[in-house]
């Protein structure tokens, strides 16, 4: 048994914390987050050149063909620095969904090219699912889809889209029939005739949202990943495979807060003594400690799972999302109560961390609805 | 990373399998198993090989373990014993010391206690105030403690004694070992807010401990208590580490048949999936606010899980564990308090008490009554956050008013 990271992945450890280091200090991201797109197409280019754009996606597809577990090692990192990139929506949602497709129906021609391309961080892509007033369940898919000819054509509307103002394909989650699970997910060209795309406003100012309208946009039957009508179990992997990136990138994110804000204690002095030598401080860094590290077992086991045990994926999946954003956004709250005042400002990063907490709490489910996800995939409950 | 085993420990694996299959049989007696563990080394494989261990690596000793419970075999001897007193004896204890006691230890043939905590020296351990006279090659031993268990059982009790109160109080201290039968030891049951007497009061009046049986140099007393504690937080740490991954059978507390905490040590080490199923069998596993605080518990418990495997890891490689064995008893209390509003709360109007033959309502009354021990007992959770923040987050130690000062100076207990 080792439930630690091989030499390998403390390779690329190091060369991601290398790579925020370079690119992705406080300022660079708060600067990019004031720019429509969010995100910067050079430091995109870099994460290509170091294979990252293609690290799990298999080496047919023109990827590295690592697994899920080195994904997370370079997610921990970059939530560290809130590292402002596309690398969540394509890499970790919609390279996911067409690689799971891959398996369960194969991919089409233009499917496998888009994979590649995502693969070779040529395009960015990204999971079209919430709807307005919508969440994620079944019921939520609205938006049509009909089969027209050889062509499936789509109607409604998306919202919540992660970096989908910029992406260049969308992977858009439709209905296909009334019935619960008659789902289907199809890429779309971002710039496919009769979507409308707009940026959207988003509490986490270091990750850009979009709103989505597709009227009357027209697919061919080849833009179909999965089954059409059949795809529910291919969009619950995928979200499963979503959330444990993300509770990845969001355990770094806790270790940053808890980290600045233990170090703000003992530089910070009132009544004459570091605020860390205080009881009332020192509990509350212990159980911060607590939760970083029960969220960083959570994390690495569900990376591990997604690589090699993906029987317990179901049940493991949801659980890493709900304890790590539950934790994280605890963590990013605490971080700011322990640096007062100050920790309240706008000028001060705390409140970036917090806003990110806030997001990733609720995108793929919050922890209610994945503690749910959790009970349904333990067999029979 | 990878939790399969590598090939080697696979290997390991089968030979212990092997020994299994040809040591342990079906309704053995606890004394015969016993005396095969002791004579072999596998009641405490960690242990050198000359005081009645393998000298094992961590990896040897994890994997005994794992499939000794895996065939539903007895654990070796516990108490304080193995656990506590052995490993101190072993680092601060003479040659004779060692040839004398460890060997029975392991056997289980005698039995340990602990005579650590008094009325008036809870947290603040180094206030003890029991005495001990220096007589001859005697010691004689006068005082109070509490919270031992197993005292009426136990052949002996590791003791800390103030040899001279002039001292600043962490300098004056003796560790020794008592012989719980000696003249002078007296026993009284401790009736606890469970009803049940678990624990013990144990009054010392004039009892004589030969010299020989001191552990350590006269005045050494608080560096060797930090080992049987380090141990002893270790211990307590790792219990809530266990947690089957399959569907244990639910098999809920026979009442008279084991204590309270045993009763919650089974418990968790049973693992979520049998909350699962008492769920089901209380007809809520449908209900939504149920299945909320359901998903909560079993996230805990998984998530001690995985821990564990984090712990274990870097004991096969032969570190010592890391940050996130600190809050290995946090973390187990957090769970057991979760585990108990659990039950309470599938309980219904049932936690009232009426019906008093059902299994699940009397395991968690059980369950509830004790839950408050934990988070006191082996150091309170207020203290392990203390020792977090200051050993592992390198935060500013408590200020400290009596530590210099002669003992005998300073104001202890309750006013």
């Amino acid at each position: 048994m080792d439930f630690a990271f091989n030499e390998e992945q403390r390779e690329i450890q190091a060369a991601a914390t290398r790579l925020m280091g370079e690119t992705a200090s406080l300022d660079r991201v708060i600067e990019l987050s004031g720019t429509g797109e969010g995100w910067s197409r050079e430091d995109y280019a870099q994460l290509a050149e170091l294979g990252w754009t293609g690290l799990h996606v298999p080496e047919q597809y023109g990827g590295v063909g690592l697994g899920y577990v080195e994904l997370v090692v370079v997610l921990e990192q970059m939530g560290m620095a809130l590292y402002p990139s596309p690398f969540f929506a394509s890499v970790c949602l919609a390279a996911n969904a067409l690689i799971e497709g891959a398996a369960v129906a194969g991919l089409s021609d233009e499917n496998a090219a888009l994979l590649t391309a995502i693969a070779a961080g040529e395009q960015t892509a990204t999971l079209a699912y919430c709807e307005p007033g919508g969440r994620y369940r079944p019921p939520d898919v609205k938006l049509t889809a009909r089969a027209d000819g050889g062509d499936f054509v789509l109607d409604g509307a998306k919202n919540y889209v992660v970096d989908g103002h910029t992406a260049d394909a969308i992977v858009v989650v439709a209905r296909t029939g009334d019935a619960d699970g008659e789902i289907a997910l199809f890429s779309v060209p971002g710039d496919a005739p009769g979507l409308t795309r707009a940026p959207a406003h988003a509490v986490d100012e270091t990750r850009k949202l979009a709103t989505l309208a597709f009227d009357g946009v027209r697919v061919p039957a080849s833009a179909a990943i999965g089954e059409p009508g059949e795809a529910w179990p291919l969009l619950n992997t995928t979200m499963q495979l979503g959330g444990v990136a993300l509770a990845a990138e969001s355990l770094g994110a806790a270790q940053h807060c808890f980290d600045t804000a233990l170090a703000y204690t003992k530089d910070r002095f009132q009544f004459g003594r570091p605020i860390a030598s205080f009881q009332a401080v020192k509990h509350i860094c212990a159980d911060m400690l607590m939760s970083v590290e029960q969220s960083r077992s959570a994390a690495y086991y569900a990376g591990w799972a997604a690589a090699s045990k993906r029987d317990e994926l179901p049940v493991v999946g949801p659980l890493a999302k709900a304890q790590v954003h539950d934790a994280f956004w605890d963590v990013a709250r605490m971080s700011i109560q322990l640096h007062g005042g100050i920790g309240f400002t706008y000028e001060h990063e705390a409140h970036y961390y917090y806003r990110r907490a806030t997001a990733s709490r609720a995108m793929l489910g919050d922890g209610d609805f994945n503690r749910e996800m959790l009970l349904q995939g333990l067999e029979r409950v | 990373m990878d939790l399969r085993d590598t090939p080697a420990e696979a290997e390991l694996r089968e030979e212990i399998r092997a020994w299994l299959a040809d040591n342990w049989r079906e309704g053995m007696s606890r004394e015969q198993w016993w005396a095969v563990l002791a004579e072999t080394g596998w009641a405490a494989p960690l242990w050198p090989k000359q005081y009645g261990g393998r000298g094992a690596s961590a990896s040897e000793a994890i994997i005994f373990n794992q499939e000794r419970q895996e065939i539903g075999a007895e654990p070796p001897p516990r108490g304080i014993g193995v656990p506590m007193a052995g490993p101190t004896i072993i680092q601060h204890g003479t040659e004779e010391q060692r040839r004398r006691f460890l060997a029975p230890m392991l056997r289980g043939e005698e039995m340990w206690c602990q005579l650590f905590s008094e009325p008036g020296a809870g947290s603040d351990l180094a206030a003890i105030q029991t005495k001990a006279v220096r007589d001859g090659d005697e010691w004689v031993v006068s005082g109070q403690k509490v919270w031992t268990t197993h005292a009426q059982l136990a052949s002996w009790g590791i003791l800390m004694a103030r040899h001279d109160p002039a001292l600043p109080k962490h300098q004056g201290i003796t560790y020794f070992i008592c012989d719980m039968k000696a003249p002078g030891v007296e026993i009284v049951p401790l009736k606890e807010m469970t009803g049940e007497a678990i624990f013990n009061e144990v009054f010392l009046n004039e009892v004589r401990i030969s010299d020989d049986l001191r552990v350590g140099a006269v005045g050494d007393g608080w560096k060797v208590s930090m080992t049987t504690l380090a141990n002893e937080r270790m211990a307590l740490g790792l219990g809530g580490l266990g947690g089957t991954a399959a569907g244990a059978p639910v098999d809920l507390a026979e009442a008279d048949a084991e204590s309270s905490l045993e009763t919650m040590g089974k418990l968790i080490a049973r693992g979520p999936h049998a909350l699962v199923e008492l769920t089901r069998q209380a007809g809520l596993i449908d209900d939504p606010v149920t299945r909320q605080k359901l998903a909560k518990v079993f996230t805990m418990y998984e998530v001690n899980r995985f821990t564990g495997y984090r712990i274990t890891t870097a004991l096969m490689k032969g570190q010592g564990p890391g940050v996130e064995a600190s809050t290995g008893k946090l973390a187990y209390n957090q769970l057991v308090r979760a585990v108990a509003d659990y039950l309470v709360a599938i309980s219904g109007p049932g936690a009232m008490g009426a019906v008093d033959d059902d299994k699940l309502l009397k395991t968690a009354e059980r369950l509830n009554l004790v839950v408050p021990a934990t988070s006191i007992y082996g150091g309170t959770d207020q203290i392990q956050r203390n020792i977090i923040s200051e050993r592992v987050l390198g935060m500013p130690k408590e200020p400290r008013t009596d530590a210099e000062i002669p003992f005998n100076e300073i104001r202890k207990g309750a006013a």
